[in-house]
């Protein structure tokens, strides 16, 4: 940029370096704002996977494990039926109840269950203690409140467990106890 | 904007030369920085998709496990007699916002060769005296993840 200093004092800048200047002061900041808005939209986008890449498999993996230590499945409406034992239904379950013989020849009971609480989804895990025959009315344990509807069915002769996460997206797993 | 110190005045255009630098160096960051996104966007793709495969493909296990065995060598078999195939297309999942993620599955059974020729052997009553009988069914899942294509595929042995 060039400063007039003919007389010693200094004159200030032209028009042009002024326009030249101003113009990439603006380019230079809204190509900061695009790399901003950039981040931004990946974050969300990165963010929207996030229950089909980290919670679904998870899900899985311990709905895996604890159905295939189960000797026998049912598939109730609701957590109500569910710990009655009556109404059994094949789909539109919200509700199933599992069946675990122990080592010493007496039975298990558990149920896991889709749930709103206080107006949150959950999907719980409740434990019947061995040796008794009611159940606690709070879960034992939370495996997730990240689905929006868990949906436990069987159409086929198989347990199809279908989840919805947060965003719409689905995932259905299939298994059988062992 | 740089002044020469010895002279304490400025250098004609240097400016301009700074501040192209900096903007090229601006774009630069932005290029960079949109290539990790893509790359890791498409990872995640790549994870997503994997995902639901895998789910996918556990109902084909326990399907072929389940499945009664005069409904697997009935004539409307979901597992065509090889090299027969049953192709039919799927929806292995849905994506945040609703789209459908599609794959085409592949069925074919495969008869043991010990099994009598009425099961689709050479075995003879000689060979296979007590008339086993036992089928591989095999389940193909292909998909694809942005221009590749990917192979996944479950088998299980049935014998009676």
């Amino acid at each position: 940029m060039k400063k007039h200093a003919t007389s010693g004092k200094a004159k200030g800048f032209t028009l042009i370096e002024m326009t030249i200047a101003l113009g990439m002061t603006l380019g230079i900041a809204s190509t900061i704002v695009g790399i901003l808005q950039q981040q931004v939209a990946f974050i969300g986008l990165v963010s929207r996977f996030q229950f089909l890449r980290d919670e679904a498999p998870m899900i899985d993996s311990l709905l895996t494990t604890i159905i295939n230590k189960a000797d026998s499945y049912r598939i109730y409406g609701n957590i109500g039926n569910a710990k009655a034992g009556s109404g059994a239904v094949q789909e539109d379950g919200r509700a199933l109840r599992l069946r675990f013989r122990n080592p010493d020849g007496t039975v298990s009971n558990a149920i896991i269950s889709f749930e709103n609480q206080a107006g949150k989804n959950r999907l719980n895990f409740y434990l019947q203690p061995q040796g008794q025959t009611s159940w606690p009315t709070t879960p034992s344990w939370t495996i997730s409140s990240r689905p929006t509807l868990v949906d436990f069915s069987n159409t086929s002769g198989i347990l199809l467990i279908a989840m919805t996460g947060p965003n719409g997206e689905q995932i259905t797993y299939a298994g059988n106890p062992d | 904007m740089r002044i020469a110190k010895s002279k304490r005045k400025l250098v004609s255009g240097s400016a301009l030369i700074e501040i192209s630098l900096s903007y090229a160096t601006l774009v630069f960051v932005a290029m960079v920085t949109l290539r990790a996104s893509l790359n890791a966007t498409s990872n995640q793709a790549w994870t997503v998709k994997q995902t639901m495969s895998d789910a996918f493909i556990t109902r084909e296990t326990a399907l072929a496990t389940r499945v009664p065995f005069d409904d697997i060598t009935g004539s409307n078999s979901l597992w065509a007699v090889s090299p027969g195939v049953t192709t039919s297309s799927v929806t292995i999942g849905v994506l945040p916002g609703g789209q459908s993620v599609t794959g085409t599955l592949h069925r074919t059974r495969i008869p043991d060769a010990n099994n009598l020729s009425s099961a689709g052997g050479t075995g003879t009553s000689a060979t296979n005296p007590s008339g086993t009988e036992a089928w591989k069914l095999q389940s193909i899942l292909v998909y694809t993840v942005t221009d590749k294509q990917y192979v996944k595929s479950r088998t299980v042995l049935r014998i009676r």
